[in-house]
């Protein structure tokens, strides 16, 4: 997926403020449980308004943004797979976002089977019996778009609120993008 | 209770002790029985159901084959999945680790992670050595610059390309022996130095500089030819120039030529034609009197 704007968005890294100088005594880091309250309130006011399927597409496309930025400003681009995912693995288990695990990896066709587990956004979620991880599948999508050029899908197949213990998400090329 | 239900009761109880005695057994899918046994006879087939899957998954697991699909939403399976997600995983990093790749590293289970991950620090520090040993087999410890075994390498790899014109140049110290004898080997050495930095400072970097023997360097020039060669040793004569107005304590004089080779067959020809063209050089400039720094001041 890439979403209808492309890489048309006036966010930028810079927007995020200066953490250090502005919370001197709070630092960085809240807890789930504050992040998750804004992620699902804003979920919430948005399927309110436009129905759960945009809501959920809005999502995706925020944390496809997300998985862009966060590559350009945070991740090396000039180096293999191989060490890219692991300085992603690094990275997201660093900053307490998951644990990710590359279960499949399939180079020449980029097809992918990426598991996250302890997720921030739904592990420990009540059984809803539906994926959830909408946000989560446009971060995959944008980190991935921006490393390889590619766009792509991720589809989340398992997820916590579907009764799993570990997110799981396959990822392809977006052939109607591509 | 009617007979049917103690029917029902009886198979049940027997497809328990099967479950229990790691048999399968299939599910029961009864008909007419009371209203509550019914209704836990259906949850109790859901069960052996979902307990088949798990004893399918769990022997393959433990056949050590990981490509099993387990359905979704059978959460008996939640931690098998979790632990195959984490095996295939681990094989995708062994296949990274096995092409070369040594940043994975493994979190979360346990001594095996400990044990993993000073594995690869393990892999980690032997190929440092290993990258140490060939820097220090391919290049000179005085200088820095390649040697003459990797310029040997390289000449033998020159031999199968079809990339040509390549030149050479063959530089030679004028006046170490004195320096050496005058002010000693430290001094000698700095000066064998000091000419290393300048040579690499008139040629590009992709350029090859070697130090092939004690005062004798060579630089392999790609994609040059003869107008290009003398244009590089006309740029070491300034770097030259230019250390010597800046370095009046300890000057340096280079006598340079130039060969090259426009294929494969005339490699060797080529270097040696640079290396009469140094010797020119040096008895020109020996006749001029500029062969030897004399003015070096030397060091007090």
């Amino acid at each position: 997926m890439i979403p209808n704007f492309g890489e048309n968005y006036s966010f930028q890294w810079d927007d995020l403020g200066d953490i250090e100088f502005g919370r001197p005594n709070l630092g960085h880091n809240v807890p789930v449980v504050v992040y998750r309250l804004s992620q699902y309130t804003m979920r919430e006011v948005l399927a309110q308004r436009y129905g759960d399927e945009t809501a959920a597409t809005i999502l995706r496309d925020a944390g496809w943004i997300s998985g862009r930025e966060f590559c350009l400003n945070l991740l090396n681009r000039e180096q293999s797979f191989s060490a890219f995912m692991s300085e992603v693995q690094t990275k997201l288990k660093e900053l307490g976002i998951g644990v990710l695990r590359v279960e499949k990896a399939n180079l020449d066709q980029l097809l992918f089977t990426l598991t996250v587990s302890e997720d921030l956004d739904c592990s420990g979620l009540p059984l809803s019996g539906a994926t959830v991880c909408d946000y989560d599948e446009g971060f995959i999508a944008g980190l991935l778009y921006t490393y390889t050029g590619q766009a792509f899908s991720a589809k989340e197949v398992d997820c916590w609120a579907t009764g799993d213990r570990t997110c799981r998400f396959e990822v392809k090329p977006d052939i109607r993008v591509a | 209770m009617n007979e049917q239900d103690r029917r029902y009761l009886a198979a049940a109880a027997s497809s328990i002790k099967k479950l229990l005695s790691a048999r399968s057994a299939a599910p029961l899918r009864p008909d007419g029985l009371s209203p509550d046994l019914q209704a836990f006879a259906e949850a109790f087939d859901s069960l052996i159901e979902e307990l088949a899957v798990l004893r399918r998954f769990t022997v393959t697991l433990a056949n050590g084959d990981l490509s099993y699909e387990a359905p979704a939403r059978q959460h008996l399976l939640d931690p098998l999945k979790q632990l195959q997600a984490n095996l295939r995983h681990l094989t995708w990093q062994t296949q990274q680790i096995a092409a070369g790749s040594l940043d994975q590293r493994v979190d979360y289970l346990g001594e095996f992670s400990v044990a993993f991950n000073q594995m690869i620090q393990g892999l980690r520090e032997k190929r440092i050595a290993e990258e140490r040993v060939r820097h220090l087999s391919l290049h000179d410890a005085l200088t820095g610059l390649f040697n003459r075994t990797y310029f040997n390498e390289e000449m033998e790899r020159l031999r199968s390309i079809q990339d040509y014109p390549i030149g050479f140049l063959i530089a030679d110290l004028d006046g170490l022996k004195p320096i050496n004898d005058t002010y000693g080997h430290q001094v000698g050495d700095l000066m064998i130095q000091r000419a290393a930095r300048v040579l690499e400072h008139g040629v590009r970097t992709e350029d090859v500089v070697a130090r092939i023997g004690g005062d004798e360097f060579a630089v392999i020039l790609y994609g040059t030819d003869s107008a290009e060669a003398e244009v590089v040793i006309g740029r070491i004569r300034d770097a030259v120039e230019s250390y010597n107005r800046r370095n009046q304590n300890l000057l340096i004089s280079l006598s340079l030529g130039a060969g090259v080779a426009t294929e494969a067959t005339v490699l060797d020809e080529a270097l040696r034609r640079a290396d009469e063209a140094m010797y020119r050089d040096k008895i020109q400039r020996r006749g001029r009197g500029r062969d030897q720094p004399r003015n070096n001041k030397g060091f007090g």
